[in-house]
């Protein structure tokens, strides 16, 4: 088991954004969740990650529990990888130097090995000819396919993919969604939140939906039907 | 006619030269000096420490509200004589110009410490998350993700303090500081003392400014744009 959300709770004042939340991520499996916008969705991206509290419950990723009235873990950072939907790039750093910089301060690697792994993760995405370019001066799916790169040179237990492909047009997702699928067929455990129903289908192992803060769907894939099978 | 040109004449010539290279080296000191200073109150006055950040700000309050010569003048005469009432001892000599650069820097420091602090604000949130998701520390963050950019969005606020630097490096004109050490307008008076004349020296010490101004702004804006343009993010 990578992931354990246990009846996890969160409260934006009056209003329960999670209201009791439970979903569990085996190793290597893909978990598609979806749902309507404010559904809860990024909150549950946030809360797995520790970039946000939760008010009960608890989380169970890998071997460290995550309760509600304790600090999220700080061993626990560097080991989830979240691919953001604006993908949060360093604006300063060219593409390498995005995925360098944890590699030597956290992971302790020396300038030439971060570097090594750094083109090596490049490669895997399709970027390692753009290597030296800053964010700016790569496409929106290029960015995204550079977040991903980041995301996963710190071997992440479990990467979570927040709507990767919104606010990229038409021709950009096919080039994205192509990765994720990669990912998926190499065993990468992912919790993909995303709208895209037929792509859920085509690499999920799990689908799940939340609606009004609450998951009302968690089943196989099969639950979505007959797609067209055109995810892009 | 030949107004005005006996001040590139010897030994003129030569101490208007020195004047320019004291300008610069001030300027260069002072700038040097008040980025460190500024850097420091900047973080922390970003700290989560209550006092340290009452710290940083009443920092910023004092040195960027003082006018530079009321604390030139503290520190040059002032000093001295608190010293000798408290501590018994005179004053050491012949800490002028250290003193000059001090006071200048101290006055700037403040004012590059809101030029970070707010070129901080700028970096994006998203950032601050992501480098948190990595595993980065705060110290890491603050100088590999945040410093970075923040000293790029306040790049043409930094250059516009450096000229300020320049241009404050006349305040030595009231200070007892040797002929050696004195920048252009200290030399230009030097030289309107010999001659009796002011109109000249003025002028030659004007268009050196001017000079130096107008330069070192074109030089820190290209600067500025070239590091900026890096960080805009199309979209």
């Amino acid at each position: 088991m990578i992931l354990r959300v246990d009846n996890v709770l969160k409260h934006y004042g009056e209003q329960a954004v999670l209201a009791g939340v439970s979903l569990e991520i085996e190793k290597g499996m893909v978990c598609a969740l979806s749902g309507p916008s404010g559904a809860g969705k990024t909150t549950l991206v946030r809360i797995i990650s520790g970039l946000l509290g939760f008010d009960a419950g608890r989380l169970i990723i890998g071997e460290s529990e995550v309760r509600a009235d304790e600090p999220y873990p700080a061993k626990l950072y560097g080991k989830i990888g979240v691919v953001f939907q604006d993908h949060n790039l360093f604006p300063h750093m060219t593409a390498i130097q995005n995925i360098t910089l944890a590699l030597a301060r956290v992971r302790g690697l020396s300038k030439g090995a971060a570097e090594a792994r750094a083109l090596a993760e490049l490669e895997r995405v399709g970027l390692s000819r753009k290597f030296e370019s800053y964010p700016s001066a790569l496409s929106g799916g290029e960015r995204q396919r550079l977040a991903i790169a980041r995301a996963l040179a710190m071997d992440p237990l479990l990467l979570l993919l927040d709507e990767p492909t919104s606010g990229l047009d038409h021709s950009k997702i096919g080039e994205v969604l192509n990765i994720i699928a990669g990912l998926a067929t190499s065993g990468t455990t992912m919790l993909l939140i995303t709208h895209n129903i037929c792509f859920a289908q085509k690499v999920g192992n799990r689908f799940a939906m939340l609606d009004g803060g609450k998951l009302c769907v968690s089943d196989t894939p099969d639950i979505l039907g007959q797609t067209n099978g055109d995810w892009s | 006619m030949n107004f005005g040109l006996y001040v590139f004449s010897e030994p003129y010539f030569s101490w208007l030269c020195r004047g320019v290279a004291m300008t610069l080296l001030i300027t260069a000191l002072t700038t040097a000096l008040s980025l460190l200073l500024g850097f420091f109150v900047s973080v922390i006055r970003t700290v989560g420490y209550m006092r340290l950040r009452w710290l940083g700000i009443a920092y910023i309050i004092i040195f960027r509200n003082l006018p530079p010569v009321v604390l030139l003048l503290f520190l040059i005469f002032g000093l001295p004589g608190l010293y000798l009432s408290t501590v018994g001892s005179p004053f050491p000599g012949g800490l002028e110009f250290p003193l000059l650069i001090a006071g200048l820097s101290l006055n700037t420091s403040a004012y590059v410490a809101e030029i970070l602090r707010s070129g901080m604000r700028a970096v994006p949130a998203g950032n601050l998350d992501a480098a948190r998701i990595l595993g980065l520390g705060p110290l890491s963050t603050l100088l590999s993700v945040v410093y970075p950019q923040a000293l790029r969005v306040g790049l043409p606020a930094l250059g516009n303090r450096m000229v300020h630097n320049m241009k404050n490096s006349t305040m030595a004109l009231v200070l007892p500081i040797s002929v050696d050490s004195m920048e252009v307008l200290g030399q230009a008076g030097r030289i309107a003392g010999q001659t009796f004349a002011w109109a000249e020296p003025l002028i030659v010490a004007a268009a050196i400014h001017l000079t130096l101004a107008v330069v070192m702004s074109s030089v820190l804006n290209r600067i500025a744009r070239s590091a900026q343009s890096k960080i805009e993010v199309s979209r």
